[in-house]
C-alpha cells in the first residue's frame, strides 16, 4: 500500500530525531533546572530573584512562542541557529523552568533536621547536598520529573514548525500528500505513546530502586 | 511479576491497533483504513445558495505569499488573489468576502470540513487534488524558479540541488518537486516568506517557488535572495471549491471568463505582477 511504502522508510529516521530531541532537551534541561532550583533556594538575593524571574517568564509564555522566537526571531538580532539546536534550546530552556520547580519541591521536602545533622558532622553545604539532601530529594522529585520527561517528549512535535523532520512532520507530510490524515496521525500518535510508555516503565523501575530502605 | 505480564499484554494489544488499521491495503478488502473516505464529503447542500443568502464568501489563502496575498501596512489583506476573489464574489452576487488564513497543508482539509467556501491561493491543479476538490478554470499561470542567497554562485540548475538544503512551502507542488530531486534535503515551512527568509539567513541553500513571490520579497523587503536564471517549471493554478459543488464552480468559471474577456483580470494582474498580463498567458497555455 502506498501509505506504508511511503511511511516506513522515513519512520525510523523520524523516531530517532524525536528521541534525540527529547532526551537531549531533558538532560540539558535537568542540569539547567538543578542550577535554577539551587538559585531559587539560595540565601542571596541576586540568584534568587534571577531564578524567580526565569521560572516566571518561561513558564508563563507558550512553548510554541519560545520555539518561534528562537528560530525565526533571533535572526533579526543576527543570531541564526540551525533547526535542531534551536529546538533543543527551546525545549531545554522550557523544561528547565518546570524541572527546577520539581527539584525545589524535592529539596524542600527533605527534613531540615537532615541539613542540621550534616552540618553537625562538619560537612560543607556542597557535601551535605550531594550526599544527604539530593539523594532524598530525588525520591520525591522523581514522579513529577518523570512526567516532565514525557511532556518534553511530546513537545518535540513543535519542532515540526521549524523544519525539523521528526514524527509530526512525517505525519503532516504523508498525510497531505495522500490525504489520509486519520491513518497517519493515529499511527504517529501510537508511536509517541509507545515511546512514553517505555519512559513510564523506566520511571517505575527507578522509583522502586530509590524506595529501597537506606 | 503479574503487573509486568499485564503491561506486556496491554502493549501487545495496542500494537495490533495500527496493524489492524493498516490492513485492508489489498484490493477488495471491505474492512480497513484504505476504504475510509480519504476526503469527507462534509459539505451537504448547495454551497452557492448558502453563500448568496448569507452574503459572505469565505476565501482561504496564506496572506503571506506576496504579491498574491499579503497584509498591508493598515492590516488589510491585499494582493492578486485577493482582488480576483473580490471580483469573482461580486459577479456571483455576494456582497462580502471574508478572508481566512490557511496553509497549503490545510487548504484542502479546510474546504472539506466546511471551514471555508473557496481557496483562491494559486493552488496548482494536480490529479491527486482533483480527487479531493473541484477546481475552477485556471486563473493564474505561475513560473516556478530556484532562489538562492545573493552571491551564491554554486547553484544554477536543478541538478545542482543534489545534496543541498531546499526550502519549500509545506504541502505545495514544489514540495513534491523538491522531494523528487535526488539527494536534496527538503525543509518545509508554513509559507513562502518564512522559506525565503531562511535562504537569506543561510539555513537553507535554495528555495523553489513562485518567481513573483521571491522577486517581490527581494525588492520590497530587501531580502538578499536572487533567482537563478530561467524557470524550473510553469504551473497552472486554479480556484478550489468543495467537491461536488457544481453550481458554485460553474458560476465561478463564468465569472472568470467574463473577467478575462472584459479585461478585468488583465488589469488586476498588470497591477500586481509587474505589468504581466495573465489573461494572455492563460489564453496561450491554459484555456479552459
Amino acid at each position: 500500500m502506498d501509505l506504508i511504502s511511503r511511511t516506513i522508510p522515513l519512520l525510523g529516521q523520524a523516531v530517532v530525531i524525536t528521541l534525540l530531541l527529547g532526551i537531549t532537551s531533558f538532560l540539558i534541561g535537568s542540569v539547567l533546572g538543578v542550577g535554577i532550583a539551587l538559585g531559587r533556594l539560595s540565601t542571596h538575593r541576586v540568584p534568587r530573584y534571577l531564578a524567580v524571574a526565569y521560572v516566571s517568564v518561561v513558564r508563563g509564555t507558550p512553548l510554541l512562542i519560545q520555539v518561534l522566537l528562537i528560530y525565526f526571531g533571533l535572526p533579526q538580532l543576527g543570531i541564526v541557529i540551525p533547526p535542531i539546536p534551536a529546538a533543543i534550546a527551546a525545549l531545554s530552556v522550557n523544561g528547565a523552568a518546570y524541572l527546577s520547580e520539581n527539584f525545589r519541591a524535592g529539596v524542600l521536602s527533605v527534613d531540615r533536621g537532615q541539613r542540621e545533622a550534616a552540618h553537625s558532622l562538619s560537612m560543607t553545604y556542597a557535601q551535605s547536598l550531594r550526599r544527604i539532601i539530593l539523594p532524598q530529594a530525588a525520591r520525591i522529585a522523581l514522579p513529577p520529573v518523570g512526567s516532565r520527561f514525557i511532556a518534553i517528549m511530546k513537545d518535540t512535535s513543535l519542532a515540526s514548525v521549524i523544519t525539523v523532520f521528526e514524527l509530526t512532520r512525517l505525519a503532516n507530510m504523508v498525510g497531505s500528500a495522500t490525504f489520509r490524515y486519520i491513518q497517519m496521525f493515529v499511527v504517529v500518535a501510537f508511536v509517541y505513546w509507545v515511546i512514553n510508555t517505555v519512559l513510564s516503565a523506566g520511571q517505575e523501575i527507578l522509583e522502586r530502586r530509590l524506595a529501597r530502605p537506606y | 511479576m503479574t503487573r509486568h505480564r499485564h503491561r506486556l499484554s496491554l502493549l501487545l494489544a495496542a500494537t495490533l491497533l495500527p496493524l489492524a488499521l493498516s490492513a485492508g491495503c489489498g484490493n477488495g478488502t471491505p474492512a480497513g483504513v484504505d476504504n475510509l473516505p480519504a476526503a469527507g464529503h462534509a459539505r451537504e447542500g448547495d454551497v452557492l445558495t448558502a453563500v448568496r443568502s448569507k452574503g459572505v464568501l469565505r476565501v482561504a489563502n496564506t496572506q503571506a505569499n506576496p504579491p498574491y496575498s499579503m497584509v498591508d501596512k493598515s492590516n488589510h489583506v491585499v494582493g492578486f488573489d485577493v482582488d480576483v476573489a473580490n471580483e469573482v464574489a461580486k459577479r456571483l452576487g455576494v456582497t462580502k468576502v471574508e478572508f481566512v488564513v490557511g496553509t497549503f497543508q490545510t487548504f484542502i482539509p479546510g474546504l472539506q470540513a466546511g471551514k471555508w467556501d473557496a481557496v483562491v491561493a494559486g493552488l496548482t491543479v494536480t490529479e491527486e487534488r482533483k480527487k479531493q476538490v473541484d477546481f475552477s478554470c485556471p486563473y493564474q499561470v505561475n513560473g516556478v524558479s530556484i532562489f538562492v542567497a545573493d552571491g551564491n554562485p554554486t547553484i544554477s540548475t536543478e541538478a545542482d540541488l543534489a545534496g543541498k538544503r531546499v526550502a519549500v512551502s509545506a504541502g505545495t507542488k514544489q514540495e513534491e518537486q523538491a522531494r523528487a530531486i535526488n539527494g536534496a534535503k527538503v525543509l518545509t515551512y508554513d509559507n513562502s516568506t518564512l522559506a525565503l527568509k531562511d535562504v537569506a539567513t543561510g539555513r537553507a541553500d535554495a528555495y523553489i517557488g513562485s518567481k513573483f513571490t521571491g522577486a517581490y520579497l527581494a525588492e520590497q523587503n530587501g531580502l538578499t535572495v536572487k533567482p537563478v536564471s530561467g524557470y524550473l517549471s510553469s504551473e497552472v493554478n486554479a480556484m478550489a471549491f468543495p467537491k461536488g459543488q457544481q453550481e458554485l464552480t460553474k458560476a465561478a468559471d463564468n465569472a472568470l471568463a467574463d473577467m478575462i474577456s472584459d479585461g478585468t483580470l488583465s488589469e488586476i494582474s498588470r497591477h500586481w505582477l509587474g505589468g504581466l498580463d495573465v489573461a494572455t498567458e492563460l489564453r496561450r497555455k491554459a484555456a479552459c
